[in-house]
């Protein structure tokens, strides 16, 4: 079965743009907002977590590290909570044509990339000015992301598939999100936390994630699973954890995507 | 007419849907169902239909009020799954 087809390129496309006009249409700075929220979020931050709160100020480029961080989590955050209700949402159109299901999953998952992509611009543009050198362990970011995006996807599909018929699951994930967000280290440093702890906090793919993209693109003493953790069950295990949600998942999603019509 | 192609061929489509009443939309309606073991209700849509169309005919579904016209429509369209049966478009 080939799932990229050419009329399914085109639908996907079309959902992205839509998506993309939609959501700004009507304001006057429209496109504008999708660089200005960044902007003023890592510029309030930058305020607090540098003279109000200084909770890094022993890490190298303090802000771009904590800047990186807050950018994952918040596509994270995004790709799931619109991912979940994506078929729902989308149901007036999957309850009168015969579209592929998996394409309103991955429609909600791209236009969250998009935005994480323009975040990341705002974030290279803080880094120059802070001092960063661009250099090519930049790179790194393409499989990280990548990894991000499989894992994202994978929780979309479960999440979207389960709202359908028990819509409670939004606010459960909504609460999930908020508990992972300081299980992660995001706002503090994972120097912060006792070294022994380390290992517990690597088996969250979203730390490993965040440790590994703060170590390509903002400095090389930030502690990742690499340096930290030796035992290879716990090197692999947010490997294991993204593959395992991923592929549960897109079953989980095709099982039950034959019946969406009519128990939207 | 025999010898014409066959566009669309429906096999012995049954269709059923659970009646929305038995659907658990409430908490207190999971714990009730769940109680007393009520098993979800379901309306036979669609009972063995068969037919072929062949290219170039028309062909006309009549019946009343609720006799499944538009979900042998959806099923053919692929936007509904048969419980059993199958449908081929050419």
């Amino acid at each position: 079965m080939r799932y990229m087809t050419t009329k399914n390129r085109a639908i996907l496309r079309e959902m992205v743009v839509t998506d993309f006009k939609v959501r700004y249409q009507g304001s006057i700075l429209g496109y504008l907002w999708s660089l200005l929220k960044p902007l003023f979020l890592f510029a309030i931050l930058y305020i607090v977590f540098t003279y109000i709160i200084p909770l890094g100020k022993d890490i190298q480029h303090y802000p771009v590290y904590l800047l990186t961080g807050i950018v994952l989590w918040n596509f994270f955050t995004e790709a799931t909570m619109q991912g979940a209700s994506s078929v729902v949402a989308r149901g007036d159109l999957i309850r009168k044509v015969s579209i592929p299901r998996y394409l309103v999953v991955i429609a909600s998952t791209l236009s969250a990339l998009i935005n994480l992509g323009l975040s990341l611009v705002v974030v290279v543009i803080f880094a120059l000015f802070n001092g960063v050198m661009p250099s090519l362990s930049w790179l790194m970011m393409i499989p990280i992301i990548l990894e991000l995006i499989l894992l994202a996807t994978g929780i979309s599909f479960l999440l979207s598939a389960m709202y359908v018929k028990f819509r409670d699951i939004t606010y459960i994930w909504e609460i999930f999100l908020q508990a992972g967000f300081y299980a992660t280290p995001i706002i503090y440093p994972l120097t912060k936390v006792p070294e022994q702890f380390h290992k517990w906090f690597f088996i969250n793919p979203m730390a490993q994630i965040i440790q590994d993209a703060r170590y390509a693109m903002v400095t090389n003493t930030t502690t990742t699973i690499w340096s930290s953790v030796h035992s290879l069950i716990v090197l692999s295990a947010p490997f294991v954890i993204v593959g395992a949600v991923f592929i549960v998942g897109a079953l989980y999603f095709k099982r039950h995507s034959a019946y969406f019509a009519e128990d939207i | 007419m025999a010898d014409k192609e066959i566009a669309v061929s429906v096999n012995d489509i049954h269709k059923e849907f659970i009646l929305p009443q038995s659907k658990n939309s409430t908490f207190k309606q999971t714990v009730v169902n769940i109680v007393k073991k009520n098993n979800k209700v379901t309306q036979k849509t669609l009972d063995g239909v068969s037919f072929d169309i062949h290219k170039g005919d028309f062909f006309g579904i009549v019946g009343r009020n609720g006799s499944g016209k538009s979900t042998l429509l959806k099923l053919i369209a692929g936007v509904y799954t048969p419980t059993a049966g199958s449908i081929e478009v050419h």
